[in-house]
């Protein structure tokens, strides 16, 4: 026949399902042949053409009936729909009843294994609980008196028992206060016993035999029962600690350098409680500050030095106003009194392990100083600001970097380099000290006997150091303090001094002018001013420095630094006025002298560097454009960028005549 | 006529040319073209989905025959079948008055032999 035979549309069914009707196929073709046989025989009783063969006969049929295959089809999926239907929603929900019985196991897992954890733990727990054994029954006697026993151990991982520590024990609350002190010393088990004392807490207090003193354990010994308080303690003095700060690569290939040095001001914390170790008076290598509740040692060394304690030299005296150090809280000098020749290159590395002692740092870089000196003897000692996006007074390690380093060292050099700086300085000096020696004898002390004379025109210091010129009506001000502590860093080991040179000499510029910066903001809220010397640097000292300070008694002739926001021109002369914030946060020129003398010096023109906070430059530069360059920089205060305006005082009532005649005398 | 019209009548076509007695897919295909005048064509194609959905829900029951060598499929109406017979007549006179009244055309009575 034709593709549409009854074979061909059986062929076409889908396939047999188990579910099907046996003879749902045979039915539906053979009804559908019927049919298709019925059209075909009357097809061929209605045609008149009797030369019409079967095929175009069928061909007509199919015309009219359309395909039969599909025809079938479509019954057999009619029949069979619901059947199909019902078969796949019930694979459904098979899938996700098998799904469901999953996840049910898992979660029946999960809790089952919680559950384990959870016995084992209790298990171990209630193991621990019984090898304690059984409490001891409380003995007879009073419960306000118990006994207290304390052992030392080490803090290694062993818990090694100290032998020999001097324990002691004092009261702390109102009732164990009456108790008298007690002290002892622990066994080879590392234990005191102090035995009965009042219930209450005590202050428990050691001394170990490193050499370790810890204070400020307390212990609590509770009505009716007895206290074994175990103190641990540091194993030894020091704890080892790698510097790993980068260093810059710095050249000496100048001919006018003679040294070169960078100070690293390090703070390193050490463990609780410890107290101090080693003897008062020595250069120990610990110390408290409890006063500022800081635990931490702070001392200057040098990049490539190994810093002995043993060698450095007993604090004297007048030497802690340095570093306002007393004798009671032996805090650690604060400057270096060894020095170290370093090679002519300082070579960078990435881990320089300097050793103090026992100790090496591992960045705790507070501070970088510059130590420089020329060949003619001109000696500088700068700090190497921070990154500008952070306040100075806020000295974050991280913020010194090379580059500021390396800034630092280049701008030491060139203000090192300006003679005029120093012509002026000397000049300064030997009036300042003229009027001293006329003055009272505690100025005589700040001045320094070493001046020779300085006015060869070849060198501004005949010898050693240079004299010290304190602008100051008033020699006996904190300022003059501070700035002869300063120059005492110099003035010890430089075969210059006299017993009245303890104080002379050296310092930041020659100690001849004060170098200041003006902030925006200051902790004390008071001044505008920050000294920039290394004493006052951080916050050590500052802040009750400048609430010492009376500006009154200095005019700012010059500008020897400043932001990196304002650019002031070279060899222009300007008046220079003090600059300080008033209560409403305003920034107010305040008149501190009658004169506006200028510094007729040459300036540096500062140096545009984002990184750099400040460069050094020396300008003079008048009142309006100080009150100019604060007005423009006002704006950036806000956004953390910290403008450093360092300014140079000089003595009051110097005028251009003056400064003239001097010169042509 | 509109196929859409027919394929609503349908089963009341299948059940009507089905209750004087027993006929087969193509007897009634052309049962219902001579009655209607030539008007109503049942596409096969419509018609056995038809008969066989009828025979599912019980409106009509089939029996095989022999005829000519062949099997010959015939459908019976059944008691469910006339009813649903019944309803699907009365439901057209509904029908039929009801557009015929929007129609505006008057209703002519016809007389129905059964």
């Amino acid at each position: 026949m034709t593709d549409d035979g009854p074979d061909e549309v059986a062929a076409r069914l889908p396939r047999p399902r188990e579910d099907e009707p046996q003879s749902l196929r045979q039915d539906i073709v053979d009804e559908l042949a019927d049919h298709l046989a019925c059209s075909v025989l009357r097809e061929r009783l209605r045609s008149d053409e009797k030369q019409s063969t079967d095929l175009q006969l069928w061909q007509r049929v199919i015309h009219r009936f359309g395909s039969p295959s599909q025809l079938a089809r479509q019954l057999w999926f009619d029949w069979m729909w619901e059947k199909i239907m019902m078969q796949r929603i019930t694979t459904i929900l098979l899938f996700v009843l098998v799904l469901g019985c999953g996840a049910l196991l898992y979660s029946m897992n999960n809790t089952l294994q919680n559950s384990r954890l959870q016995q084992a733990v209790m298990l171990q727990e209630l193991m621990q609980l019984k090898a304690l054994g059984t409490p001891e029954p409380v003995k007879n006697q009073p419960t306000e008196w118990n006994n207290l026993s304390v052992k030392v151990v080490y803090d290694d991982e062993a818990k090694t028992p100290v032998a020999g520590a001097v324990v002691k024990c004092s009261g702390q609350t109102d009732h164990t206060k009456t108790i008298p002190n007690s002290q002892m010393t622990s066994s080879e088990q590392g234990v005191v016993d102090f035995g009965l004392v009042l219930y209450g807490q005590y202050s428990i207090g050691l001394e170990l035999p490193n050499g370790v003193e810890t204070k400020n354990h307390v212990a609590s010994v509770r009505p009716g029962k007895d206290e074994i308080f175990e103190v641990v303690v540091p194993k030894s003095a020091t704890r080892p600690v790698k510097f790993t700060r980068i260093l810059p690569e710095i050249s000496f290939d100048e001919s006018s350098i003679e040294t070169g040095r960078i100070w690293y001001h390090v703070r390193l914390p050490y463990p609780e409680n410890a107290t101090k170790s080693g003897k008062k008076g020595s250069a120990v290598a610990w110390g408290v500050n409890e006063t500022e509740k800081q635990k931490q040692q702070e001392f200057f060394v040098s990049q490539d030095g190994v810093i002995d304690a043993s060698k450095l030299t007993a604090i004297e005296p007048q030497d802690r106003l340095i570093g306002q150090v007393n004798a009671e809280d032996q805090r650690l000098h604060r400057f270096a009194v060894e020095r170290w020749i370093v090679p002519e290159s300082v070579t960078p590395s990435e881990t320089a392990e300097i050793r103090f002692g026992k100790y090496t740092f591992h960045d705790e870089l507070a501070d970088v100083y510059i130590e420089m000196t020329l060949n003619d003897g001109r000696k500088m000692l700068t700090r190497v600001p921070p990154s500008p996006l952070v306040p100075s007074v806020f000295l974050q390690p991280t913020n010194i970097t090379p580059k500021t380093i390396q800034k630092s060292f280049e701008r030491t050099r060139t203000m090192l380099a300006d003679n005029s700086l120093w012509a002026y300085a000397n000049d300064w000096s030997a009036d300042a000290a003229q009027q001293s020696a006329q003055g009272s004898g505690e100025s005589s002390s700040m001045m320094g006997s070493g001046r020779g004379d300085q006015h060869d025109g070849t060198s501004s210091y005949g010898g050693g150091y240079g004299g010290l010129g304190v602008a100051s009506p008033k020699p006996t001000d904190p300022l003059a303090s501070m700035l002869g502590q300063f120059i005492n860093f110099y003035a010890g080991a430089s075969g210059t001094a006299s017993s009245s040179a303890s104080y002379g000499g050296g310092g930041f510029f020659d100690g001849n002018v004060i170098t200041f910066s003006v902030f925006p903001e200051v902790a004390s809220g008071k001044h505008l001013i920050e000294f920039s010397t290394p004493a006052a640097a951080n916050s050590f000292g500052m802040i009750n420095f400048l609430d010492q300070i009376d500006m009154n008694d200095y005019l700012i002739t010059g500008i020897l630094g400043m932001s990196n926001q304002v650019e002031f021109e070279e060899s222009v002369k300007y008046d220079i006025q003090v600059m300080q914030k008033d209560a409403d946060g305003e920034i107010q020129p305040v008149t501190i002298a009658t004169s506006t003398s200028i510094i007729s010096t040459k300036g540096l023109r500062h140096v545009q560097e984002p990184d750099v906070m400040s460069s050094v430059c020396l300008l003079s530069v008048s009142r309006e454009e100080l009150l100019h360059a604060l007005d423009v920089l006002q704006p950036s205060y806000s956004d953390g960028i910290f403008p450093t305006i360092m300014a140079v005082a000089s003595k009051a009532a110097e005028t251009d005549e003056n400064t003239e005649e001097a010169e042509a005398n | 006529m509109d196929a859409k019209l027919i394929s609503g009548m349908l089963d009341l076509l299948i059940l009507e040319t089905l209750s004087p007695g027993p006929s087969y897919g193509y007897e009634i295909t052309q049962s219902v073209l001579s009655r209607s005048d030539g008007k109503f064509e049942l596409k096969e194609g419509s018609l056995y989905p038809a008969l066989h959905r009828l025979e599912r829900n019980k409106s009509l029951k089939s029996f095989w025959q022999e005829y000519e060598g062949r099997r010959r499929k015939y459908y019976q109406i059944t008691a469910v079948g006339k009813k649903l017979l019944a309803a699907k007549r009365t439901e057209w006179k509904q029908f039929t008055v009801a557009v015929n009244g929007v129609l505006g055309i008057q209703q002519q009575v016809i007389p129905h032999s059964t």
